[in-house]
């Protein structure tokens, strides 16, 4: 009877579940979307590859084949790597799929896992630094940036799948895991787009950033994220003047009547 | 035979003991009008009630939480040198209802009468020169609160006219019967004085526990920004007396005249900004007023930067500031612009009388309600760019005193809907216009998005230039938008 | 998938079991039991939750979010509306209404917490409930009262299905061996069922306060109810 309440597939190309508290349930074996854990040969494969062959190769297979040789596994773990993907004419194989969304969930796990849980909500980092700490994990593989978001955001059902999805989930994290005020109304929903909006503007701006260590991009990610957080305050500000206006003129009318 | 009569008198004694035993709490004693709060308003509505013919026999009890009878009892016969810095803006209306219907005679010789009120843009030179003699007076608010008091004390009242119960703060306010809401609010005190009251008026300030009770809504907004007050020597007497307000974009500036050399400020600004102005030496303080008013909003900044980082001396800030703000002077076409476009130049702070509080504009969805009336801060607050604010509270009095006046002339019950309404119905829109004009032209200068910039000073300068406006807009602000507009 | 074949080693146990990987890791180590005081003490841990289990709870909390969400403004509406004219229902008109907030509130805290997303269109329901609210209030004292009942009862019987599929389909195994529901769910049922509580009090309140004499009372009624669920179909949607 449950198995009807899963949803097929939403507006944002994202399926959202709650989210359980961690201290009461077993931990789980994989790190969702990925189909395996930390402890797995995959994982080791495809983290030797950001940290070691991709600053080097770029984003190809050869990146995953040379991170194989050297970690000495047989080069028939390629396929195992690939095998969760569809293969598409848009991506020149399955592995290197695995390997960009590995790239995408994996540092989005790095950037909550020195939070312990049930940390008060003052000493959570800021927005901004979860963003800047976002930013900051892809200078390694930054001459490949430009490589990396042309390939993430091929039309089609990588983008939809698991590219968007995991742009959605960044910005989720980055919200619940800082110090920023979270709303329970539509302003959730603006305030995601928001951080995304300000992340994927920085990633374009460093794919083209020649500042040594990137610092403008830095400058320029805090200054976006400062002014898209104004534009929120702008929506609210509003929405409160139009309710003011609407519950006062009611009040003048109501005012007028009563023998005025 | 004596003992079981005294047996029979004692155990009637004891069983009437444990009926009425158990309660601490006094019976409430009965009134006719409690007011809650002893601020400029409540204190003027309660020698406004004295003072009037129809209301004066009504029994009326003031209560509040801090020290009136000494504080400001005090105030009225021995002023101290220095003013302080809870200073308001009276308008002609406003002083009228005081000294004339009242009969309250104000401190007029720490009351600074001026003539018009000089109105800048921080990002332009858009200007708006409102001239109107005797616009309005600045008047500390203990003059007002001390005078009121005053003229109650010569009254001469017993206890059971007026009562004055300071230091005290209301415990509780419940329904004598908790199923009717029409029924008399009894009224607790922190000291287990309790009252019983035909009419409830909260003249309590922000956050008014009567309108708590009242379940009236009370709607706006925060501004998070926050004000910081501050009494000011200037270097010589102004020639020309005037108020001066510069809207920057961070928050409006003003400078206001008080009796001779002095003057108050208000300078609005945001959370961190205002602490750390308030941390600055008097002198430092002095240079950064002096230079709100003349440099733009880049060198404030700068200037902020480096106070906070702490990365200048006083001196070297005092130099830096002197020395651009004769730059600026210097390009100015003529010298005698100076004394035309900029306020005089401050000398000194009085370095005690520096402080904070919250900008916010919150208006009540009604200002009364069966057995309550609320007044002042209560029902309305404002941000005091437009000088409105008491002006406001003192038109809600005297409307207040006109609507029981004519509920007692017709033998109304003061504190029923049918009485008090009249004056809702009589407030509410002039003082929805008067919190309108400040929070628009607060919107208008929050911001340096250049296109907004550039209408707002072609509108400035248009209204400056085109007097119908412009005296519109003058006449509005200097009667607190009392007398009908069309009557110029 | 290469992991747990290690596992299924030690332990026969099915392999891909989730429990097995929790059970090696707290397997008492050789030597250690006897010396041990009972101070290792070993946390009873639940299984996850599948998909479906997790998806049916992201919508309960969302539905229910909106939910009081509405109530709170339906009622915020009404007491707009009935404060002044009839100041002898402003008492009990606010204690419910200070229920719904703190209702609402909890949701609220709970939908943050557990990262679940708000129904999309949360402004239309704010306005649609505070227009459902005053214009019954508007129509007569009675209409709101027979409004009230009317959503009192769509939301009774929502929270109740609610419990019976929670009490229902959350059995979960745990590492000890019993089974049962996780803590979580519990508190979650413990709350829902004290709402649905408060909420059927509403429904007796409405109704001793005259709803039944409403005018267009069949058509009030029926019309909220109607508007009711198909408030609950969107908001567990979008």
């Amino acid at each position: 009877m449950l198995k009807n309440f899963v949803p097929k597939r939403t507006a944002f190309g994202l399926t959202r579940f709650y989210h359980p508290n961690p201290k009461e349930y077993v931990p789980q074996l994989t790190l969702p979307p990925l189909l395996y854990g930390k402890d797995s040969k995959q994982y080791k494969i495809l983290s030797h590859s950001l940290d070691v062959s991709v600053p080097e190769f770029g984003f190809n297979e050869r990146a995953i084949v040379n991170s194989i040789n050297l970690l000495g596994y047989p080069s028939s773990i390629l396929s195992v790597i690939g095998s969760s993907n569809t293969p598409s004419f848009l991506h020149s194989s399955t592995a290197l799929m695995e390997l960009l969304k590995f790239n995408l969930v994996a540092k989005r796990y790095q950037l909550s896992e020195d939070i312990p849980l049930d940390t008060p909500v003052e000493e959570l980092p800021s927005l901004e630094d979860l963003l800047i700490k976002r930013l900051k994990m892809d200078v390694p593989i930054g001459p490949h940036l430009s490589q990396l978001i042309a390939q993430l955001s091929i039309p089609g059902p990588f983008l939809t799948d698991t590219s968007l999805p995991e742009l959605h989930r960044l910005a989720d994290d980055m919200i619940y895991f800082s110090s920023e005020k979270d709303h329970p109304d539509f302003a959730w929903y603006a305030k995601r787009m928001g951080v995304s909006t300000a992340y994927m503007s920085s990633k374009l701006f460093m794919a083209q950033d020649r500042s040594p260590g990137y610092v403008d991009t830095f400058e320029f990610a805090k200054d976006k994220l400062k002014r898209i957080m104004k534009l929120g305050d702008y929506y609210n500000n509003a929405e409160e003047y139009a309710w003011y206006v609407l519950m006062n003129s009611i009040n003048m009318a109501k005012s007028k009547a009563a023998r005025g | 035979m004596m003992l079981v009569r005294s047996r029979i008198v004692w155990q009637r004694f004891v069983a009437r003991g444990f009926a009425t035993g158990g309660a601490k709490v006094k019976s409430p004693q009965l009134a006719d009008v409690l007011i809650v709060g002893g601020g400029p308003a409540g204190l003027t509505l309660a020698a406004a009630i004295k003072a009037s013919p129809a209301l004066k026999h009504f029994k009326t009890v003031l209560v509040d939480g801090g020290d009136i009878k000494d504080k400001v009892g005090s105030f009225y016969d021995s002023p101290p040198e220095n003013y302080t810095n809870r200073v308001v803006s009276l308008t002609p209306p406003s002083l009228d209802f005081i000294k004339s219907k009242v009969g309250i005679n104000l401190m007029e010789d720490r009351m600074m009468v001026y003539d018009g009120v000089y109105v800048t843009d921080g990002c332009s030179n858009g200007t708006i020169d409102m001239e109107k003699d005797g616009i309005s007076h600045m008047v500390e608010i203990l003059n007002v609160q001390s005078s009121a008091l005053k003229r109650l004390t010569d009254l001469q009242l017993g206890e059971d006219s007026f009562k004055l119960i300071d230091k005290t703060k209301v415990a509780s306010i419940k329904y004598s019967d908790p199923n009717d809401a029409t029924s008399w609010p009894i009224v607790t005190l922190e000291d287990g004085q309790a009252f019983k009251t035909r009419l409830l008026v909260g003249a309590d300030g922000f956050n008014s526990p009567v309108r708590a009770f009242s379940g009236i809504q009370s709607r706006g907004w925060f501004y998070n920004e926050f004000g910081i007050v501050a009494t000011m020597k200037l270097e010589y007497p102004p020639y020309k007396v005037r108020g001066w307000q510069r809207f920057l974009p961070t928050g409006p500036i003003a400078h206001l005249p008080l009796p001779d050399d002095n003057a108050t400020l208000v300078w609005t600004h945001n959370d961190e900004t205002t602490k750390l102005l308030v941390s600055l030496t008097p002198e430092a303080f002095t240079a950064m007023v002096n230079a709100a008013f003349v440099l733009d909003n880049a060198d404030m900044q700068y200037y902020y930067n480096k106070l906070k980082e702490k990365s200048i001396t006083d001196k070297d800030l005092i130099e830096d500031i002197d020395s651009r703000i004769q730059q600026v002077f210097d390009n100015l076409e003529n010298e005698s612009d100076i004394d035309e476009c900029y306020p005089t130049r401050i000398a000194s702070i009085i370095g005690e009388s520096r402080a904070r509080f919250p900008m916010k504009m919150f208006h009540a969805d009604t200002y009364c309600a069966e057995r309550i009336a609320l007044l002042g801060d209560a029902a309305h607050t404002t941000h005091p760019l437009a000088g409105q604010g008491l002006n406001m509270g003192e038109g809600d009095t005297e409307a207040l005193v006109n609507a029981l006046e004519k509920a007692t002339y017709r033998g109304l019950d003061i504190g029923s809907l049918l009485a008090l309404q009249p004056f809702w119905a009589d407030r509410y829109s002039t003082n929805t216009i008067l919190l309108g004009i400040a929070d628009k032209c607060h919107k208008l200068y929050g911001t340096d998005f250049a296109p907004m910039v550039g209408l707002r000073t072609i509108g400035a300068n248009f209204i400056n230039n085109f007097s119908p406006i412009k005296d519109l807009i003058t006449n509005t602000l200097g009667t607190s938008a009392r007398e009908p507009i069309a009557k110029k | 998938m290469l992991r747990l074949s290690s596992v299924s080693k030690v332990y026969h146990v099915r392999p891909f079991s989730v429990l097995s990987s929790l059970k090696a890791s707290t397997a008492p180590k050789g030597g250690n039991s006897h010396k041990g005081n009972g101070s290792h003490h070993v946390e009873v841990k639940c299984e996850n939750m599948d998909e479906a289990q997790r998806a049916y709870l992201d919508r309960v909390i969302r539905v229910d979010q909106a939910g009081e969400l509405g109530a709170n403004y339906i009622y915020a509406g009404q007491i707009f509306i009935l404060s002044e004219k009839h100041p002898n229902l402003k008492p009990i008109l606010n204690h419910m209404w200070e229920q719904e907030i703190h209702h609402h509130n909890t949701f609220n805290t709970l939908q943050l917490k557990h990262r679940v997303r708000p129904s999309l269109i949360t402004p239309f329901w704010k306005a649609g409930a505070f227009i459902m609210g005053s214009g019954t209030a508007f129509i007569s004292p009675e209409a709101a009262m027979a409004c009230t009942e009317a959503v009192e009862t769509v939301i009774g019987g929502h929270y109740n299905e609610q419990l019976r599929c929670l009490n229902n389909q959350y059995d979960l195994k745990r590492t000890d061996g019993s089974e049962g529901q996780s803590d979580e769910v519990k508190s979650l049922m413990s709350v829902i069922k004290q709402f649905r509580d408060d909420e059927l009090e509403h429904l007796d309140t409405a109704i001793a306060h005259d709803s039944r004499k409403a005018v267009p009372y069949i058509l009030l009624t029926e019309g909220i109810k109607a508007v009711c669920r198909t408030a609950i179909w969107t908001a567990e949607r979008y």
